[in-house]
């Protein structure tokens, strides 16, 4: 290895042309030149190598000081490491109101009549209440944008926004499952089955157990009682039980 | 949009995360970090390990990743495949820490604990025994010149774009950083003299 050299004369314009290597900025001729001047003369390589680890370690400097930002950002505020998949470093957030509109769901359906399964999904089914948006980051805009439609409970809006984002990316767990929340909460199970479907098989998805309560409650929607039994037994959601035994009745 | 898009890692190819990481993007140098230390710190937890070494450790992984795709001895095929390799260098680094006598002298009861290294194509760490010095010598450095640097060398920001951000013209900032460096090197000099 070339002893890295920090203390020969170096003037500026030697420096800049060292620097242009290092960082790749030389055209094909200049880099040529360069490296047949790094062969003949051992002060040039020595003095390229000092600087080349001068420059790896003011990066290393800068990226150590990096994870350690990013490392307090992940323990949060509640000193515990979140376990997230997600590529949407998003907060999720459960709304208050959430037992009353489930109330007020159960209400209209038993008002409404309807079947005996999609009784029981009006009683359980109560819209995923999304995730806490940040729209001065600037990042996933778009997504952020279609989130604060579906808060809104503008379904169609949010879908249409969030399939177009999901041609590009079909495998990503927060697409898939918020179209699937989307489309469960706009009264259409199958559609919404096509995508929560895709989450299980990611198994580090932070979305896993809300797609087996949902795909569960989309299939007793849809009138699939076996499928539905199926997913909300692999679900903990703390219903679970009580729905399975109203089912099998 | 796509833009937006593309600062996604889980939403990139392979070149582009490859890029990506030798630009010092820090959106996906934070997604990297965040999704991938909850399962090494769980490994090293369940290995006898605690929280500040699993942080150490992945950290230590997390720098090799970088150098490796910067130099380009490593280069993933997509996200899933640069995942494994965070985690296979982050548990090999534990299993040599393991192995070693400053833990067995630590602990007295050993436990059954899978020894194994894992080789999937991870290339050996090259120590520059230089760095040691060269990173002593880069905090010795004063804030202004350590903000220029970084700016230019990390963030990989123009001349242009620095003198803008400073408020400087962009003559005065090569002039600097050419001033910086000059400083830069007489203080790794005497690291490394006072290490020779």
């Amino acid at each position: 290895m070339l002893k890295p050299d920090f203390h020969t004369d170096l003037s500026q314009e030697a420096f800049e042309r060292i620097e242009s290597y290092l960082l790749n900025q030389m055209k094909e001729s200049e880099k040529a030149a360069f490296e047949a001047d790094l062969r003949e003369d051992k002060i040039l390589a020595e003095q390229t190598e000092g600087l080349r680890t001068l420059i790896l370690s003011s990066e290393i400097h800068t990226l150590q000081e990096s994870m350690d930002r990013f490392h307090t950002d992940l323990e949060g505020g509640e000193g515990k490491i979140r376990k997230l998949n997600t590529p949407f470093p998003l907060k999720r957030y459960l709304f208050a109101a959430a037992i009353g509109i489930l109330v007020l769901i159960g209400i209209f359906s038993l008002q409404n009549g309807g079947k005996q399964h999609e009784k029981l999904f009006a009683s359980y089914f109560q819209a995923d209440p999304g995730l806490i948006t940040s729209m001065s980051s600037g990042i996933n805009y778009e997504f952020n944008k279609a989130m604060v439609a579906y808060k809104e409970g503008k379904y169609e809006e949010a879908i249409g926004s969030w399939e177009k984002l999901y041609q590009n990316n079909p495998k990503n767990d927060s697409l898939n499952y918020f179209l699937g929340a989307a489309h469960l909460a706009n009264a259409e199970p199958v559609k919404a089955i096509n995508y929560l479907k895709n989450i299980f098989p990611i198994e580090e998805s932070s979305f896993q157990q809300e797609s087996f309560w949902y795909l569960g409650l989309a299939y007793l929607k849809a009138g699939d009682l076996d499928k539905a039994k199926e997913f909300l037994e692999k679900s903990n959601h703390p219903e679970k039980e009580e729905l399975l035994e109203k089912l099998s009745q | 949009m796509q833009k937006e898009l593309t600062n996604h890692t889980s939403l990139l190819g392979q070149e582009e995360i490859i890029q990506a990481i030798k630009r010092n993007d820090d959106l996906v140098l934070k997604h990297l970090y965040q999704k991938n230390y909850p399962k090494v710190e769980q490994y090293i937890l369940k290995n006898q390990g605690s929280s500040p070494q699993a942080k150490d450790i992945f950290q230590e992984a997390f720098l090799a990743m970088w150098k490796n795709v910067k130099l380009g001895k490593f280069l993933p095929k997509g996200e899933t495949a640069l995942d494994g390799y965070l985690y296979t260098i982050a548990r090999n680094k534990w299993t040599d820490f393991l192995r070693s006598s400053r833990f067995k002298k630590t602990v007295s009861v050993e436990k059954e604990i899978d020894l194994e290294r894992q080789h999937a194509d991870i290339p050996e760490e090259e120590e520059n025994p230089h760095m040691k010095n060269t990173l002593t010598a880069y905090s010795r450095l004063g804030v202004d010149c350590r903000s220029l640097l970084n700016r230019f060398y990390f963030e990989k920001k123009s001349l242009k774009e620095i003198s803008d951000e400073l408020g400087i013209g962009a003559a005065s900032v090569r002039n600097k950083k050419y001033r910086c460096m000059q400083k830069l090197r007489e203080l790794a000099h005497q690291e490394s003299n006072a290490h020779a």
